[in-house]
């Protein structure tokens, strides 16, 4: 059963005490700088995770563990060596990702225009952008108990089914537009509902099924883009016919430099998560989920149907990964899709829903600071290695789903609520 | 060996489980513990075997203080200890488990099996306790079960101390009784005892010393010979209300007709076999049973949470065989399931949210799809007021209640909607002596104004207080129907299996409920009129 | 005073009993009508399946008619489907199913190397057979101490990945590929310490956070990759001798025809693997160790009442399964002489956690579940290779993973996992 475990719901620190005897407020604030509370832990593991990776960056680094060698000799050059990889590749990061320093001299020097500046952010939201939709599709399922590891497969059969609708019909933008985001959507929940009917009425767990069906998925799409109906007329390598141009998703700030590539995705990513949240907090089946999320045995004796729960949440947070496949697919632009269109964006999903604590306003955050990482490793390449972030990203959610060895390491005092994790079922 | 206990003392947070107690136990002697459900019982006896650090106070074996740092220290020191919950690896054999943690081997580390079946069968001859070391132990009845706890807790190198923990929760009358025969003959070999209980005909049946612990604390030592009303009010704080008030029972059309109910377990067993069975409306029917004989099932065929392999199922004289839980929900079926924690609650909801859970899409709780929240909170308001729900607020996690405020939300969900049968299975367990006064009233209630009702209680005195008409099951089947004014030995026999005027077996099960009861003033002890000598023995 | 509580017995539902089974005859039964009739309708009768002993008795062969040979196993799975909608004794449904099963697997066997050209080569496909069996038994072997010891190892991807790549590094840095092996099987350890620290110390949860040493290790692995490829000599291919009994003078025993080839004429991996195999089988079901160690994936309160150690021994179980899976992870490197990629596990440690089920927690069962999915990865490849197969490659590619959907939607609910598996042990708990 994934739950989130937080015996009472954590208080901020000042509630149920009386305002006479309350201590100063920075008092207050040191304590809540030290406690395990949901909050600092997210900020400590992202300290921790940067520190572990500029560690990991040093050691690698084959000139820089030269100059350790002799380290007692001149330490200065080591540390010294060391602060150079280390600030430069963060720096790296950060500058593909957020802002480009040089970019502001170069406008300075009229070379640079407005839209160079606003690049790193347009990629960083591109990026971001199917990380929404995936990590929904991560923490809709962990609401309902289930551990969704197969975002990946189904973001695959979203873009497939937005591709086929993309590429094969010939309509105007107002109805072909969404007529391709929707074939995503329902191709992803389909392929989504799968282990939910395997998990209702066979017991097998979700993990391994959807970890299977991600490589199917995989293998299938090799296959489809080879197949004379997907594959590019005019091209010999392995990419599919191109999505009509009444398909494809418009840039947002195309009108300042068409080189921006964030698109419309986003917007729509942005309103799945409201969504999401309605659904979790204001309807009849999110209260359901939440309920069989939590303890499915008072569900079912309750009378609600666990089975059809897991077939009906796996089927949404499909479509919602479909979503983000729709996404890539309808926002390539003139290319066509490849085996490589999908990334790990999947993969992803499981690491921002976990630091978003699948909470739809966690999930954009989270989706945002990977899909910067994401930016910002591919801009840097080839001085940072182009895993730098999936290994960051491993990291922080490492420490998020382990709140009490943060709290160890670091020593923290215990909240009053207890640690908030996810949880995830065994077999 | 002597134990003794100097203020003992452990806290959890801010919570005070055991608050300075002392306690000697003499060699040879039996010495009861007495006291109520979360009284602090076990976790004293938790300190003692090792697996609970003391927060301070002393224990001393024979004059000397020791200091266990888990119960390998307890167990070299002499202690032996059969548990509330039994500690036996289900599919292990019954000589694995006896062996677990001091293992016969032909070194390094090599199992040898045939030592450890001698073992087993060394120790089961010297005091008497037969076993199989072969049988694989989740296949044994639990009176069996705990025979191989008995012989596990004498294994030890040298066992002088034996505590046990609540002993007789799970067993038949005739097993009870085998029980104490068992600890009065290793008594009289010299073993010392603790003894562990809130029945107070096994205390006085058996120990030689009684301290009675309420909320952490000694408040009492008494002899066995003290009176059960003396002991009870000492157990609970005040005098005890010891009857339910209430009216012969008007019944009238079925509301619950069961008939062949068959249901096949994982195994292959059949945990029931062609049971039949009517609840009348307006009437309480008790189901007396030793636990696991098919109680859980039947509670949860009836609510639709298993489908049987056979029979029917009829609420209000409609099948509902092929109808969803929620549609019998809808139908009038009402349901406290046994386990609270597992089954009942929510506990990450809230109060409100738990009082809807089987009516959230109902009106006026959600309209077209979606929660009214207001709605949800009006009526937790209303439901904590009538039902007298110890809680902050209606927004409160139900994780924050007691366990007696738990089952009140189970309650006030399943009373605040219309119905016509109610299924109660172990309705008060883990509940206060207060809240099971309320529950109980309530249940008669519920049953004045016409609804069926069935009682599952593995507690015969709970039966006694409320039932109209006992059923008894035994190995899945209704083996004895019976007035409520049934002698306690005849309930008892039928819930081992043996006929009501059986032959071979009778002899042997009478002499040991005889036995059992022969110190004890209390059959036959009826609901209505024998309420003094049936009283203080509730299980809460 | 004796009174003994079984006085009636529960009534057992009897094993002689005849039972029909509908939902399986109708499969069965359709299953065997679709093969006779797909095979009437697209095979030719001019087809012919060669079976030969390609590495001893090359001039050997014998070739069956494949049509008649397919519909004579159709046959075979339509009867045992009507066996079953007949009404048979409950205890033969499973040989039913299994002779069922195994018709249906040589007809599309038969069938699929039926291709102009194509030989089935007995010798070559079941020795691959056991040699890519290898990563399933050393992934679930790993998984059985782990979760006979209470906790669950989702992580084995991760194991095999840490393996892979260390010993290809250490083999690089020491020259040496047995280090390299030792290397793998530390980095798999150390792997798994950080699951038994988790998992013990800081209780928490074992399937979330496998998932994520999985991500953590694919992060790793392939930064270290990129990190690494700019300086040459870290990441060289190392193999092993291609037949380990030919340096202990035991190499005539390969020309024995079938068994040598597949038994005899192996690295040493495949050796280690058939030897851990019986030795943690002995290990968990004869010694001290495996009684406590089972005793704590059981029932750890059990346990600790009885004073053992619970998380300790979790603990150290879980680091020790370590050893195991990361020497497992060589496989992909030094056992093919491969140099490392990223991510080349490709998935198979998860496959390796659906052997473990299928073979129900237990090493001798993990044997013949790992052998089964080795045939199937094997015949997948071969038929790959052979490229003229009537199925797609990338569809023979995914036959592990839908092998193991089957079978895990199929078994899980009734392989039952070990009681405590998964659940933290916190002795203030009763």
């Amino acid at each position: 059963m994934t739950t989130e475990t937080a015996t009472p719901t954590p208080e901020p620190p000042e509630a149920g005490e009386r305002p006479d005897k309350r201590p100063p407020f920075m008092v207050l604030f040191g304590r809540y700088l030290t406690e395990a509370n949901s909050v600092m832990v997210t900020v400590y593991s992202l300290l921790l995770a940067f520190l572990i990776g500029a560690i990991l960056l040093i050691v690698s680094d084959e000139t820089v563990r030269g100059t350790w060698s002799y380290f007692f000799s001149r330490p200065t050059d080591a540390l010294e060596a060391s602060w150079q990889v280390v600030s430069n590749s963060y720096r790296a990061l950060f500058e593909g990702a957020i802002l480009n320093f040089n970019t502001i001299d170069r406008m300075a020097a009229g070379t640079a225009e407005i839209g160079d500046l606003l690049r790193p952010i347009s990629q960083t939201l591109t990026y971001a952008t199917p990380l929404i939709f995936t990590g929904l599709a991560v923490g809709l399922a962990f609401r309902a108990g289930l551990f969704n590891i197969g975002a990946q497969g189904q973001m695959i059969f979203g873009m497939i089914g937005a591709l086929i609708v993309g590429f094969s019909l010939n309509l105007p933008a107002i109805l072909h537009l969404p007529l391709a985001v929707l074939a995503g959507a329902v191709a992803g929940a389909a392929f989504g509902a799968v282990p939910g009917v395997l998990k209702a009425t066979t017991g097998a767990h979700e993990v391994i099924s959807s970890i299977m069906l991600n490589n199917i998925a995989g293998l299938f799409l090799v296959w489809a883009i080879g197949t004379s109906f997907m594959h590019s007329e005019t091209r010999s390598e392995l990419v599919t016919k191109p999505v009509e141009d009444s398909a494809s998703l418009p840039l947002l700030l195309g009108f300042v430099d068409d080189g921006l590539r964030v698109n419309l995705a986003l917007l729509i990513g942005v309103a799945a998560a409201v969504f999401v949240w309605w659904l979790l907090s204001k309807s009849t089946f999110g209260y359901r989920i939440r309920a069989v999320g939590f303890n499915e045995h008072a569900s079912s004796t309750a009378g609600m149907n666990i089975g059809r729960t897991y077939v009906t949440t796996m089927s949404v947070a499909g479509g919602l990964a479909g979503l983000a496949g729709a996404a890539l697919t309808l926002g390539v632009g003139s290319g066509g899709i490849t085996t490589n269109t999908a990334l790990e964006y999947g993969f992803d999903g499981i690491t921002v829903a976990l630091l978003g604590r699948a909470n739809p306003g966690g999930i954009i955050a989270a989706a945002l600071l990977f899909g910067a990482l994401k930016a910002g490793a591919l801009d840097a390449q080839p001085d940072v290695p182009v895993d730098m972030s999936t290994l960051l990203q491993a990291t922080i959610v490492l420490f998020i789903a382990a709140p009490a060895l943060v709290k160890a390491i670091l020593r923290l005092r215990a909240p009053r609520g207890g640690l908030v994790t996810l949880e995830a079922k065994g077999w | 060996m002597r134990l003794e206990l100097k203020g003992l003392t452990k806290k959890f947070g801010s919570f005070t489980a055991d608050d300075d107690i002392d306690l000697t136990v003499e060699p040879g002697q039996i010495h009861a513990v007495l006291g109520e459900n979360g009284a602090g019982k076990s976790t004293l006896m938790n300190m003692l075997y090792g697996i609970l650090k003391p927060t301070s106070g002393e224990i001393l074996i024979d004059d000397e203080p020791v200091a266990f740092s888990g119960p390998g220290d307890a167990i070299a020191a002499g202690i032996g200890m059969v548990h509330q919950h039994f500690k036996l690896v289900g599919p292990f054999s019954v000589a694995d488990n006896v062996q677990l943690g001091r293992e016969h081997t032909r070194g390094a580390g090599v199992l040898s099996a045939r030592a450890a079946r001698r073992a087993v069968l060394d120790v089961s001859e010297q005091y008497g306790l037969r076993l199989d070391p072969d049988a694989i132990c989740e296949d044994l009845p639990v009176g069996v079960q705990q025979r191989v706890e008995i012989v596990k807790a004498l294994s030890g190198p040298r066992t002088e101390l034996l505590i046990l923990d609540e002993p007789t929760a799970v067993l038949t009358p005739a097993e009870i009784g085998e029980l104490l025969d068992i600890m009065r003959s290793l008594a009289e070999a010299g073993t010392s005892i603790l003894f562990i209980s809130h029945k107070l005909k096994e205390v006085q049946a058996v120990a030689d010393t009684v301290t009675v612990i309420r909320r952490g604390k000694v408040v009492a030592e008494l002899e066995p010979t003290a009176s059960e009303t003396e002991m009870a009010s000492a157990m609970v704080g005040r005098e005890v209300s010891l009857t339910v008030d209430k009216t012969p029972a008007e019944p009238g059309e079925p509301s619950l007709e069961i008939s062949g109910l068959t249901v096949v377990g994982e195994t292959g067993v059949k945990v029931l076999d062609g049971l039949d069975l009517t609840v009348r409306a307006g009437e309480i029917v008790g189901l007396a049973g030793v636990e696991g004989n098919g109680q859980t099932e039947l509670a949860r065929a009836v609510l639709g949470l298993i489908r049987p392999d056979a029979g029917t199922i009829a609420v209000d004289g409609r099948r509902v065989d092929r109808d969803s839980p929620a549609q019998r929900i809808e139908r009038g079926l009402g349901y406290i399931p046994e386990d609270r924690a597992r089954d009942g609650l929510i506990n990450e909801f809230t109060v409100a949210e738990n009082i809807v859970l089987n009516q959230y899409r109902d009106r006026p709780f959600a309209k077209g799809g979606v929660i009214d929240a207001a709605a949800i909170r009006r009526r937790a308001e209303e439901s904590i007021a009538e039902f007298d729900i110890r809680t902050q607020g209606p927004a409160e996690p139900a994780s924050s209640l007691s366990g007696g405020n738990q089952q009140k939300v189970v309650i006030a969900r399943e009373f605040s909607r219309p119905r016509r049968l109610l299924v109660a299975a172990q309705p008060t367990r883990g509940v206060d002596v207060g809240a099971t006064e309320f529950i109980h009233s309530r249940l008669v209630t519920e049953r004045d104004t016409g609804t069926g009702v069935l009682l599952i209680s593995s507690e015969l005195d709970e039966i006694y207080a409320l039932a109209d008409r006992i059923a008894v099951i035994y190995n899945g089947r209704i083996v004895g129907e019976v007035g409520p004014d049934t002698p306690r030995e005849v309930i008892g026999r039928l819930m081992v299996g043996a006929e009501p005027d059986g032959a071979e077996t009778e002899a042997a099960d009478s002499a040991a409920v005889a036995d059992f009861d022969a110190e004890s003033p209390a059959a036959p002890d009826t609901a209505t009129t024998d309420d003094d000598a049936n009283g203080g023995d509730r299980d809460h | 005073m004796a009174t003994d509580t079984q006085a009636t017995a529960p009534a057992h539902v009897d094993e002689r009993a005849v039972v029909r089974h509908l939902k399986a005859g109708i499969v069965y039964a359709a299953i065997g009508v679709l093969l006779a009739a797909g095979a009437l309708a697209f095979l030719g009768g001019d087809r012919e399946t060669v079976f030969t002993l390609d590495r001893t008795l090359t001039d050997a062969s014998w070739t069956l008619p494949t049509l008649p040979t397919v519909i004579a196993m159709a046959a075979v799975v339509a009867a045992c489907g009507a066996w079953m909608l007949l009404g048979l004794r409950r205890g033969l449904f499973k040989l039913a199913s299994a002779i069922a099963v195994a018709a249906i697997v040589f007809a599309l066997i038969s069938w699929s190397v039926s291709e102009p050209g194509m030989v089935f080569r007995a010798e070559s496909i079941l020795a691959g057979a056991v040699f890519l069996s290898l990563p399933f038994i050393f992934g679930a072997l790993s998984g059985v101490v782990c979760e006979r010891s209470g906790v669950i190892n989702i992580g084995i991807e991760g194991q095999f990945l840490m393996g892979a790549f260390t010993g290809v590094l250490v083999a690089n840095i020491t020259g040496n590929v047995y280090a390299g092996m030792l290397g793998a099987m530390l980095a798999g350890a150390l792997t798994t310490m950080l699951l038994a620290m988790l998992s013990t110390k800081y209780q928490v949860n074992q399937v979330v956070v496998g998932v994520i040493l999985n991500l953590l290790a694919l992060g790793f692995t392939s930064f270290m990759y990129d990190q690494l490829k700019k300086t040459e000599g870290y990441n060289s291919a190392y193999g092993v001798p291609s037949n380990a009994l030919d340096g202990i003078g035991l190499g005539f025993l390969a020309d024995i025809p079938l068994v040598g080839p597949v038994l005899f004429a192996q690295n040493i991996f495949v050796y280690v693997g058939l030897v851990a195999v019986f030795v943690v089988w002995f290990l968990l079901f004869r010694t001290r160790w495996g009684l406590r160690t089972r005793s704590v994936g059981e029932h750890p309160a059990a346990a600790d009442s009885m004073g053992v150690a619970v998380n300790r021994l979790r603990f150290w179980n879980v680091t020790a399964a370590g050893l195991v899976s990361g020497f497992g992870g060589a496989f992909f490197t030094l056992a093919n002489s491969l140099a490392f990629t990223k991510n080349m596990t490709a998935g198979l440690g998860f496959v390796a956690l659906a052997v473990m089920i299928v073979g129900r927690w237990n090493p001798l069962g993990v044997l013949a579940g790992a052998l089964i999915f080795g045939f199937a990865s094997q015949m997948a490849e071969y038929l790959d290779v052979a490229g003229n197969s009537i199925v797609p490659g990338p569809f023979l590619q995914m036959l592990p993973y839908v092998v193991t959907l089957v079978v895990v939607a199929g078994l899980i609910g009734r392989a039952k996992a070990p009681a405590a598996d998964g659940v933290p042990y916190n002795p203030g708990d009763k």
